[in-house]
C-alpha cells in the first residue's frame, strides 16, 4: 500500500486520530491488508471482526465516504476504551467473543478466512430488529451482560454514531449549519434537500 | 487585576461571588460610587477569550465530546446531571474530588467555580414571581410569610430585564406577570399546532407560549459587545456573541467601567467578621485558593452572593460570642428550608403530519405552559398545594424510522442521513414547599484542602411534591393526546429524584418579618447585623414553580441600592 493511502485510511488528515507508536508501526510495516490495525482495548481478532462488521453495516458506495476511510472501527474501539466503565467494557468484550464464536466453525479457525457472506449470515440471523424475539434474552431476562443481538445492535448504533460524528460526514455529507442566525420551521426540501443537519 | 500585594484592605463594599447575583451587586454598588472589592473563589474567566470550546464541532473532540471515564471519576456528582460533564463544557463545572461535600440524603450540588459562576451555564429561562407566590405561605399557614409583595419588586424586575435583555411574549395573566420583553423567538410548526389544540381542548386557562429567555433577539444591550442570538445552541460553553446574559458579558464589565471595582479571583471567603461593639460586620476572611495565604478585607457593607449553599456555609462558619451558631442564626433557620424544583416528569409523543418540515437553526429555548393549578375556582385541586409549569419543545430527533427497520446495507447508509421523526416533549417543573427538616450543616471532621469544613446535605422532596407529580404526568399525557399525537408516553422518574438536580437550590437564609423565624429582613439584610446582605438563592421564602435567577437579580439590585442609600444616610 502506498504510504499516502495508508495515511488516508487512518484518517490522519482529518486530525481525528492521534498517531501513536502502534499506528506508526502499522504505517511502517505497510501491510497489504488495511484491516490490520492495533486497537486500544479490543483484541486483534475483535479488531478484525469489528472492521468487517462496520463495512457490512455501512458498505462502500459510490457517493458516500467509506467507514474505513473515516476510521469508524478506530472510533468505536477508542469509545469503548475511554468512555465505557469497567463493567460495560467486560460485557462488551465477552459478548464480542460470544459473537465471534458463532462465526468461527471452530476455535482454531483463522479469523481472516471468514467471508463477508458469513458475517451477513450472522447479522441476518442474530441482529434482531424490534419486532423479532431475542430468545437469548427471553431465556434469561436478568442476564446483566449483552446478548448477541444486543451486542450486534450496539455495534450498529455505534457505527452510525461514529460515521455521523466525523468531520467529513458532518461538513460535507449532512447539512452543516454552524451559525444559523435565525430560527423557524421551514420546508424540508428547501432547507436541507431532505437530509438531516450534522449539529 | 491588581496583584494581591497591591490590594488595599479597606473598601466601601465587598461582594462575595460573581455569579448571577454577585455580578448585579457589583454593578449596582459600583454605579452608586462605592469602592467595591469583588471576591471569587474560582479562576478568572474573561468574556469570549476564555470560552475555548465555543466554536468547536463534535468531531473536534475525541468520542464526540462524551465525558470520558477519567472525567466521570473526577466529577461523579456533577455527572449526575448527564450533561454538564460533556468535554466541551466540563471546564465550567467543579472537580468533585477537589471540592467534596457529604450526603446524609442524596443531594446533587452542581457548581461552577469561576468568575461568572453559573451565570455562564444557567438555563436562562426568566420569569417573575407574582403575588400568587408572595402570598401563598401566609394564606396556607406554611413556613413564614414573604416580607415583600409584587409591587415592591416589580420596578426592579423592570430594571433588570431592560438591562440584560429577555425575549418572550406577554400574556396579561395576573399570576404570571408581564415583563419588559424583547421580541419572542418563534415556535416551530408542531409547537404552534399543540398551542392551538390546547386552546381548543382545555377551558381552565392553560396556554402554551414561547419560553421567556435571557437572550437578545433585537438590538444590543450594555456590557462587553452583546448582540443577537445566532441560534447555535452552544450557550453553556460561553457565547462569543454575548447573546445571552452572563456576569462576564454584562454586569462585571459594567462594574469594571465605573473604575470602582477591584476583582480578586482565587479568593475563598470563609468568614464574615462581626464586631460586637458596633453590632456590625467589619469585613471578611479569605484564603487564597492557590497560595493558601490568609487575608482580611474590610468594608462598610458586605454582600454574600456565593450561592444558597456557599453563603449559608460562610455564615455558619462566622461564629462569635454574639452568634455562636453562625452569623445571623438567632432563629436556627440558617441552612434549613432547602428547596429546589422537582422535575423529570411529564410526557412525550411522536407527531405525524409534518414530515415535509424541519427547523432552521437550533433554538436554545423551548415552550412554556405557565402554572394553571390552584389559581382559584375550577383550577383548584385537592390533592396538592401550589402548582407547576411545563417546559419542552418539538423537534426531529434521533435517526429516521427506516434505520430501525434495517440491519445493514447501502439503504441503511442512506437512511442514517435523513432526519428523525417529530417528537414533542412536555417536562414539568414543580414548586417545592419549604420544610425546616430539609437542611445543610457543616462537618468539621471532614475538611477540604484549605482546612475548611465541608457541607453535609440532608434533604428530600415531600408528600406534596410527590402528589403533585401524578398530576404533572397526567396532564402532560392529556394535552398530547388531545392534540392527536401518537405513542404518547408519560414519565415520572420519582425513584431517581434528588434535591439539587434542578440546580435551583435555595432557601437557606430565608426572608421574613420576624427575626425569631427568619434570617433576613425584607431588604435581604441579616436581621441583627444589617450591613450584611444575602442576595443569592438563600433568601427565598418559598420556591414558586419557575426558574428563579431573574428574581435573584431583581432582589440583588434592590438590596444594593438600599445599601448605597443607607451608607449615604450612615445607617448601614
Amino acid at each position: 500500500m502506498k504510504r499516502r493511502e495508508a495515511l488516508k485510511n487512518l484518517g490522519l488528515a482529518t486530525g481525528f486520530f492521534v498517531a501513536t507508536p502502534t499506528v506508526m508501526s502499522i504505517l511502517q510495516s505497510c501491510t497489504a491488508e488495511p484491516d490490520t490495525w492495533t486497537p486500544m482495548i479490543l483484541t486483534e481478532e475483535q479488531g478484525i471482526v469489528l472492521t468487517k462488521l462496520v463495512n457490512i453495516i455501512l458498505p462502500n458506495t459510490d457517493d458516500l465516504p467509506s467507514v474505513t476511510e473515516l476510521n469508524v472501527p478506530q472510533f468505536i474501539d477508542r469509545y469503548v476504551a475511554e468512555i465505557f466503565d469497567d463493567e460495560d467494557q467486560n460485557h462488551f468484550k465477552s459478548a464480542f467473543d460470544k459473537t465471534i464464536a458463532i462465526v468461527k466453525p471452530d476455535a482454531k479457525t483463522d479469523i481472516n478466512t471468514i467471508s463477508d457472506e458469513d458475517y451477513m449470515a450472522l447479522l441476518d440471523k442474530h441482529m434482531l430488529l424490534k419486532n423479532e424475539i431475542d430468545e437469548e434474552r427471553e431465556s434469561d431476562t436478568k442476564f446483566e451482560g449483552l446478548t448477541v443481538s444486543e451486542f450486534l445492535n450496539r455495534i450498529k448504533s455505534m457505527t452510525i454514531k461514529a460515521y455521523k460524528t466525523t468531520q467529513e460526514v458532518g461538513e460535507n455529507v449532512l447539512v452543516y449549519d454552524p451559525v444559523p442566525a435565525q430560527y423557524y420551521c421551514g420546508d424540508l426540501e428547501e432547507l436541507t434537500g431532505g437530509k438531516d443537519y450534522s449539529l | 487585576m491588581n496583584k494581591n500585594s497591591e490590594l488595599e484592605n479597606e473598601y466601601d463594599a465587598i461582594v462575595v461571588g460573581t455569579g448571577i447575583s454577585g455580578g448585579w451587586a457589583a454593578k449596582e454598588l459600583c454605579e452608586n460610587g462605592l469602592k467595591t472589592l469583588v471576591l471569587e473563589r474560582g479562576r478568572m474567566v474573561k468574556h469570549i477569550q476564555d470560552y475555548p470550546t465555543a466554536n468547536m464541532d463534535p468531531w473536534d473532540f475525541p468520542n464526540g465530546g462524551e465525558p470520558t471515564r477519567e472525567t466521570r471519576e473526577r466529577m461523579p456528582k456533577q455527572n449526575r446531571t448527564g450533561f454538564v460533564t460533556k468535554e466541551y463544557r466540563k471546564h465550567f463545572f467543579v472537580d468533585d474530588l477537589k471540592h467534596p461535600y457529604n450526603e446524609k440524603r442524596r443531594f446533587d450540588w452542581i457548581r461552577g467555580y469561576q468568575v461568572g459562576g453559573r451565570s455562564l451555564t444557567w438555563g436562562r429561562q426568566s420569569y417573575r414571581l407574582s403575588d400568587l407566590d408572595f402570598e401563598a405561605n401566609k394564606k396556607e399557614g406554611i413556613a413564614v410569610d414573604w416580607p415583600v409583595r409584587y409591587k415592591d419588586i416589580a420596578p426592579w424586575y423592570d430594571k433588570v430585564e431592560e438591562f440584560i435583555g429577555v425575549s418572550g411574549e406577554n400574556l396579561g395573566l395576573e399570576h404570571f406577570p408581564d415583563q419588559k420583553l424583547l421580541k419572542p423567538m418563534n415556535l416551530n410548526c408542531v409547537e404552534e399546532h399543540l398551542k392551538s389544540k390546547i386552546a381548543e381542548n382545555f377551558d381552565d386557562g392553560r396556554v402554551l407560549t414561547i419560553g421567556r429567555t435571557a437572550h437578545i433577539t433585537e438590538g444590543t444591550k450594555p456590557g462587553m459587545g452583546r448582540s443577537s442570538c445566532q441560534y447555535r445552541d452552544r450557550c453553556m460553553r460561553g457565547c462569543p456573541f454575548g447573546a445571552y446574559f452572563s456576569s462576564n458579558s454584562s454586569t462585571l464589565p459594567t462594574a469594571e467601567a465605573t473604575g470602582n471595582m477591584t476583582l480578586r479571583p482565587n479568593s475563598i471567603v470563609h468568614e464574615v467578621i462581626y464586631d460586637d461593639k458596633t453590632k456590625k460586620a467589619t469585613g471578611v476572611r479569605v484564603i487564597d485558593a492557590e497560595t493558601k495565604e490568609s487575608h482580611v478585607y474590610n468594608a462598610k457593607v458586605i454582600f454574600l452572593c456565593a450561592s444558597a449553599m456557599a453563603s449559608a456555609a460562610i455564615l455558619l462558619q462566622s461564629k462569635s460570642e454574639r452568634f455562636p451558631n453562625g452569623l445571623g442564626n438567632d432563629s436556627g433557620e440558617l441552612g434549613c428550608n432547602i428547596m429546589d424544583h422537582h422535575f423529570h416528569v411529564g410526557a412525550r409523543a411522536i407527531v405525524d403530519g409534518f414530515e415535509d418540515k424541519i427547523n432552521k437553526g437550533r433554538r436554545a429555548n423551548g415552550i412554556y405552559i405557565p402554572r394553571f393549578r390552584n389559581l382559584g375556582g375550577k383550577t383548584d385541586v385537592k390533592e396538592f398545594k401550589r402548582g407547576y409549569g411545563y417546559q419542552g419543545s418539538a423537534g426531529r430527533r434521533g435517526d429516521s424510522e427506516a434505520v430501525a427497520e434495517m440491519k445493514y446495507g447501502p439503504q441503511l447508509k442512506e437512511a442514517i442521513l435523513k432526519p428523525g421523526q417529530w417528537q414533542m416533549t412536555l417536562s414539568a417543573f414543580g414548586e417545592t414547599l419549604p420544610d425546616h427538616n430539609n437542611r445543610m450543616y457543616l462537618d468539621y471532621d471532614k475538611l477540604d484542602e484549605w482546612g475548611l469544613p465541608t457541607i453535609t446535605f440532608d434533604a428530600d422532596f415531600g408528600e406534596n411534591e410527590l402528589a403533585m407529580r401524578k398530576d404533572m404526568e397526567e396532564q402532560a399525557i392529556k394535552m398530547l393526546e388531545a392534540a392527536g399525537y401518537k405513542n404518547v408516553k408519560g414519565f415520572n422518574e420519582v425513584e431517581s429524584r434528588a434535591m439539587g438536580l434542578g440546580i435551583h437550590e435555595m432557601g437557606t437564609a430565608r426572608m421574613g418579618h420576624d427575626p425569631k423565624t427568619s434570617v433576613l429582613n425584607k431588604y435581604n439584610q441579616i436581621h441583627a447585623c444589617t450591613n450584611v446582605y444575602v442576595t443569592d438563592g438563600s433568601f427565598m421564602t418559598s420556591s414558586a414553580c419557575h426558574n428563579p435567577s431573574l428574581g435573584y437579580m431583581a432582589f440583588t439590585a434592590r438590596a444594593a441600592n438600599h445599601a448605597a442609600e443607607e451608607l449615604k444616610k450612615n445607617n448601614a
